[in-house]
């Protein structure tokens, strides 16, 4: 951004709130912030994974008056997100931290037409709300203390586009940019920065969990992407954030979604953003019409799949 | 490099023309039966007008039994076809699945229990608000009335269609909204933008079934939904609106139609449409891989102009916002 203020920000000495930070990117992104000198809140469910988190957080250490702590919570709903925040802000003399990472959610791909509602539902749940109270608590919080805080939000490459297997994840992804967005306009209102990440395929305990469920169609196609590790996406995360860009991306492909599917976004770089669409708009016609032909010939396979999950009975 | 750019662009687009020429067949509604939810009101009932005169059986779904009389009324009086069409409105909320599937049943119902052959789905509302007054309720609300009323539908009728090998089609209608945002639609916003996600997989994984997905994204349809918008959308919004011409619910209608008879996955309306279409388009197929490429150029000059004049208006407003948070007494509450 050519006209952003905070050209570098530097969390030195600030207060940072990080939900589902006892591991994958939100673990590894805690640690670069705690390296660096702030003070570090991290919030996910499992109180023993939290134990875990902490104990690292503590080997980075920079000085004896950092303030590190680790809370248990769900963040399912906006009362919970709310009161996690209280307890969070409690340390700080109560008030609002100078940037929450929205890091929290988790992935359940499956085919559409064997989804429950109740599994569109969860995929909301755990990939946009999970989020979005987080948002809604901190920002409320920062304009009531007056905080020129920034408030972050992780969405994902399927965030850009989407295909096969992904009906219950892909709509919180995509809803995620809707909110951050709207609320990069809107929070203008009082100086509050906010910033949105796209990763590709991270190799965490995240990741572990989805390839459970997720169908053989959808892993095919998926397997020329290269992944990253949680540690090179919050290096990518936290740059990004310290040059003031609005979507963030760490890889090169969802780098081209990004330029290509940017609308009003705006822009990183003058030239080179164009030179990424325009690369975009040869390539991603290619890459598409190879994804759909995979599909297409997938189709025999599928309904005798279909047939022997007694779809059809 | 100019050079270059334009010689692939135009052997692209030649290419692209050829392979049109050999393309698939118009869609035509004569003798299909749609089912349009909203389809009382708006956008759905302009949309049932218009594929009712071109000779399709249709049923519109809706919640208030006055309007779904009148809409019916309508269509029988001003543009029933032949005797043969089968006009029929039914009375649902479509919020939750087991809803939705109560009246996909109704639907299907009156032809002999077969889905049916498009499903557009038109319901939804939008309440405009600032963000940092909406509660819990007012966020789920507007998921619920920007994605869920659709996503339910879509949901039972995948399913439905793929038992009974109807290889038919669904028509999402998303907004502006669902292609970029700004302030005021915290709680549309997401749900328009998570329709995209929604019908970018389905359009990949209907692929599996011969199930043709589309997704529409009109701009301000001068609607009684709109009159009913404009009741809680924020002063600030209004005024970054100000210039923007809104279309006639027919007309819309009519764009939607086309963009499906001519096999668009994204359709858009008019020019502001198709520039914010083809700006935004990622892995998105092209309607047309010359024309969308010169709506990205006109885009990629005027959307961060146009941005950049929304900031300054937001910015701008700063104080007046400040003093109508602190008279609502914002500040004191915890």
């Amino acid at each position: 951004m050519l006209f952003s203020k905070n050209l570098t920000w530097n969390p030195d000495g600030q207060h940072i709130y990080v939900t589902g930070g006892s591991t994958g990117l939100g673990l590894s992104l805690a640690i670069l912030l705690v390296k660096s000198g702030a003070h570090v809140s991290i919030v996910a469910r499992n109180q023993n994974k939290l134990d875990d988190a902490l104990k690292e957080l503590e080997n980075h250490r920079q000085h004896s008056n950092q303030k590190l702590a680790a809370h248990s919570f769900s963040l399912d709903t906006a009362e919970e997100s709310a009161a996690a925040l209280e307890v969070v802000c409690e340390p700080h003399n109560g008030r609002a931290p100078d940037a929450v990472f929205a890091c929290a959610g988790s992935s359940k791909p499956k085919f559409f037409v064997e989804m429950s509602a109740e599994e569109m539902q969860n995929g909301m749940t755990n990939g946009y709300w999970v989020q979005a109270w987080t948002a809604m608590a901190a920002a409320k919080k920062m304009v009531r203390d007056r905080t020129k805080g920034k408030i972050i939000l992780v969405s994902s490459t399927l965030g850009y586009m989407s295909f096969v297997g992904y009906a219950s994840y892909s709509p919180a992804k995509h809803a995620l940019r809707g909110l951050a967005d709207t609320l990069q306009s809107e929070l203008m209102l009082y100086d509050i920065d906010v910033h949105i990440f796209f990763p590709p395929t991270m190799y965490t305990p995240g990741y572990e969990e989805e390839t459970k469920t997720k169908p053989k169609i959808t892993r095919d196609i998926e397997s020329t992407d290269d992944g990253v590790t949680a540690e090179a996406a919050a290096v990518a995360l936290f740059e990004g954030v310290r040059a003031g860009h609005a979507h963030i991306t760490a890889d090169m492909i969802t780098t081209l979604f990004r330029a290509s599917t940017r609308g009003v976004a705006p822009r990183h770089n003058i030239f080179l953003d164009p030179l990424y669409d325009m690369a975009a708009y040869i390539i991603a016609p290619i890459w598409k019409r190879s994804v759909d032909k995979r599909v297409r010939e997938h189709r025999a396979e599928h309904r005798e799949y279909l047939v022997e999950a007694g779809f059809f009975s | 490099m100019l050079a270059v750019f334009l010689l692939s662009t135009i052997t692209l687009a030649c290419l692209v023309s050829l392979l049109a020429m050999f393309s698939s067949n118009q869609w035509n509604p004569k003798g299909k039966h749609c089912y349009i939810t909203g389809g009382s009101s708006g956008l759905g009932l302009s949309l049932a007008l218009l594929l009712t005169r071109q000779g399709a059986h249709v049923s519109i779904v809706a919640r208030d039994q006055q309007k779904l009389r009148n809409a019916l009324d309508e269509l029988e009086e001003n543009s029933r076809q032949n005797p043969e069409q089968k006009l029929n409105s039914y009375s649902f909320s479509l919020n939750n699945e087991a809803a939705a599937a109560e009246a996909y049943e109704s639907v299907c119902a009156a032809h002999g229990g077969r889905s049916p052959d498009a499903i557009f789905l038109c319901a939804g509302t939008a309440t405009p608000g600032f963000f940092v007054e909406e509660t819990e309720a007012s966020q789920r609300k507007g998921m619920e009335m920007a994605y869920w009323v659709s996503a339910c539908t879509a949901l039972v009728a995948a399913k439905r269609m793929v038992r009974e090998r109807v290889a038919g089609k669904i028509v999402f209608v998303s907004s502006f909204c669902g292609y970029m945002s700004f302030v005021g639609y915290s709680s549309y916003a997401p749900g328009k933008h998570a329709l995209r996600g929604l019908a970018e997989t389905l359009r990949s994984e209907l692929l599996l079934y011969n199930i043709g997905v589309h997704i529409f994204f009109p701009g301000t349809i001068y609607s009684p939904g709109y009159v009913e918008e404009n009741k809680t959308k924020p002063k600030i919004t209004l005024k970054i609106e100000e210039s923007d011409e809104g279309l006639q619910p027919d007309r819309v209608a009519e764009a939607l139609l086309h963009g499906v008879q001519n096999g668009n996955f994204h359709i858009s309306g008019e020019l502001t449409g198709h520039i914010f279409r083809s700006s935004t388009r990622g892995a998105t197929p092209y309607n047309n891989v010359f024309i969308d490429r010169i709506y990205s150029l006109i885009g990629s000059i005027a959307l961060p102009l146009w941005r950049r004049g929304v900031d300054s208006m937001v910015i701008g407003h700063k104080s007046e916002h400040d003093a109508y948070l602190a008279d609502k007494g914002f500040f004191e509450q915890k």
